[in-house]
């Protein structure tokens, strides 16, 4: 009776969502790390860069387990793959997260304390413009109507996070500090800012599939 | 001796299975809103609830087009599958009617103008022209009705349940028009000479059914991708536009071409959405089709004819 009711559909729903709220968990504690890392609480770093790393691999498999159950012929193909490919845009947020955290922890660049406010504000509206992009995902299955809106606020997040950006690498190239160093923490610094602009090229991927749906 | 007769109309109904099963059916499996072996299936059952229940008012006026005797409508339907096959070897979509139609013309023209029944030829033929026309309307005054309902559905789980079974039921819909319409082609002249009505639609309709299981698979991407590609949605109005038009022909007992009506709505549909026919040769290899059908039917018969009489 499963397929009158659309069963597969609703385990692929209930997957996708639980892997973008693995991803927000994954962020959480990726703020916990920077956080830690900028008022030099070095003591579980480790730890927490751990985690960081075990929420990326859980949403891995949270988003293979959703590509498998696509696969066994729930939605219609052509959603599809416009779904696959939200998945997989989805997903690379968390792999910079997971890269921002090695940066951390592997890199361990010095941070002018200058610097700290501006790159957790960064951060800050990075994760907003995710979880922007998680109503809007929400939406697909919800309220087609409201995606417009929410893909508009993911726009407009991720154009705060690029000013911010510019702020910060501009003042990081005012510094006295070297070449090498400048170099160092701009990589940080636009590592961060990837994860809003991964944000937006996955709603613009929300956009078409709700534009498409357009009679 | 009379049974094999019927020979020829046996492999028509075949050869009408495989082209136009896949004209109902084509642009939904295209797209992938139905299974192609779901849509087989439930096609070949549906094509014979047709014949049977629908399939009377076609067979009348089949049965009533020219004075032929068995042999020489034998003769004529055996052209007819012959045209057919070769248009579907060359991947034009091709009208079983008008194939029926031509050749039943083409060797009764042999003895003479007074052996075609004229006024009834004429009807068809202008019944002919009218049939694109009006699929292509009824897609377009589907399309705005099925999108107000469309719009209603909030989210994309409803929207593709709402497809997935609005595609069932237009594929059922369009295997009973088309058996209630086509049939007549496949053993209605064998009607006026002493076959039985019902048991004509009966066999009538069992051969579309096996030529749809068995035949259909080639054309169903043919008529599915080589017109306008459409998406889910439009591919549902198409079909919906074209189980109306040959259902309402059906009624009036016209045999008409589900292929015609299919590019109809497929461009009907199509420009619901803004698109256009823009391929040429698309264009040059519907337009040979639909033309180059009846006369080549009518040429192939009488040579078919003038050769199996011993010249």
């Amino acid at each position: 009776m499963g397929w009158i009711v659309g069963r597969k559909e609703q385990e692929i729903i209930k997957k996708v969502l639980e892997h973008l709220d693995i991803m927000s968990v994954e962020l959480s504690e990726l703020r916990k790390l920077i956080e830690k890392y900028l008022n030099h609480d070095f003591d579980d770093i480790e730890q927490t860069a751990e985690r960081v790393r075990y929420y990326e691999h859980q949403a891995d498999i949270a988003r293979r387990e959703a590509e498998t159950l696509m696969y066994s012929g729930a939605f219609l193909p052509n959603f599809r793959g416009d779904l696959l490919g939200i998945i997989e845009t989805a997903d690379k947020i968390g792999n910079k997260g997971e890269f921002v955290a090695d940066i951390l922890e592997l890199e361990h660049p010095v941070i002018p304390e200058i610097l700290n406010s501006q790159l957790l504000k960064l951060f800050d509206i990075c994760v907003e413009t995710y979880e922007a992009l998680k109503i809007a995902i929400k939406y697909l299955f919800e309220d087609l109507e409201k995606i417009e809106e929410q893909v508009l606020l993911v726009e407009q997040k991720e154009h705060e996070v690029d000013g911010i950006e510019r702020s910060l690498i501009k003042q990081i190239y005012r510094m006295d500090i070297s070449n090498g160093h400048k170099f160092q923490l701009k990589e940080l610094v636009r590592s961060i800012a990837d994860i809003a602009d991964r944000a937006e090229d996955c709603s613009d991927r929300v956009e078409i599939v709700s534009l498409k749906r357009r009679v | 001796m009379a049974v094999l007769y019927l020979g020829p109309g046996v492999i028509l109904g075949l050869v009408l299975g495989a082209n136009d099963g896949a004209s109902i059916f084509g642009p939904l499996v295209a797209v992938g809103s139905i299974k192609r072996r779901t849509a087989i299936l439930i096609s070949s059952f549906f094509v014979i609830l047709g014949a049977i229940f629908g399939g009377g008012e076609g067979v009348k006026t089949l049965s009533g087009l020219t004075t032929l005797d068995q042999y020489q409508i034998s003769i004529a339907l055996l052209a007819a599958s012959t045209t057919v096959v070769l248009m579907m070897l060359l991947k034009a979509p091709a009208s079983v009617s008008q194939a029926v139609v031509g050749s039943l013309t083409g060797i009764a023209l042999i003895f003479g103008p007074e052996k075609t029944r004229w006024f009834t030829l004429t009807k068809i033929v202008l019944i002919w022209i009218v049939t694109p026309i009006l699929a292509s309307l009824l897609a377009f005054t589907i399309y705005r009705s099925l999108a107000t309902i469309f719009k209603g559905l909030k989210n994309i789980s409803i929207q593709d349940l709402f497809l997935k079974y609005a595609s069932f039921i237009a594929v059922c819909y369009g295997a009973y028009s088309l058996g209630a319409n086509n049939v007549a082609n496949v053993t209605g002249a064998f009607v006026a000479r002493g076959l039985n009505s019902s048991l004509a639609q009966f066999l009538g309709g069992i051969c579309i059914g096996i030529g749809i299981l068995g035949f259909s698979k080639r054309m169903t991407f043919v008529i599915g991708k080589s017109i306008i590609l459409l998406d889910h949605f439009s591919s549902l109005v198409a079909t919906f536009a074209v189980a109306t038009n040959v259902f309402i022909f059906s009624l009036v007992g016209v045999p008409v071409s589900a292929t015609q009506s299919t590019i109809g709505a497929v461009i009907g549909a199509g420009m619901s959405r803004g698109e256009r026919l823009s391929s040429k040769r698309t264009k040059i290899r519907i337009l040979l089709g639909l033309t180059l059908t009846p006369c080549l039917a009518g040429v192939v018969a009488a040579i078919f004819y003038s050769l199996l009489r011993g010249g």
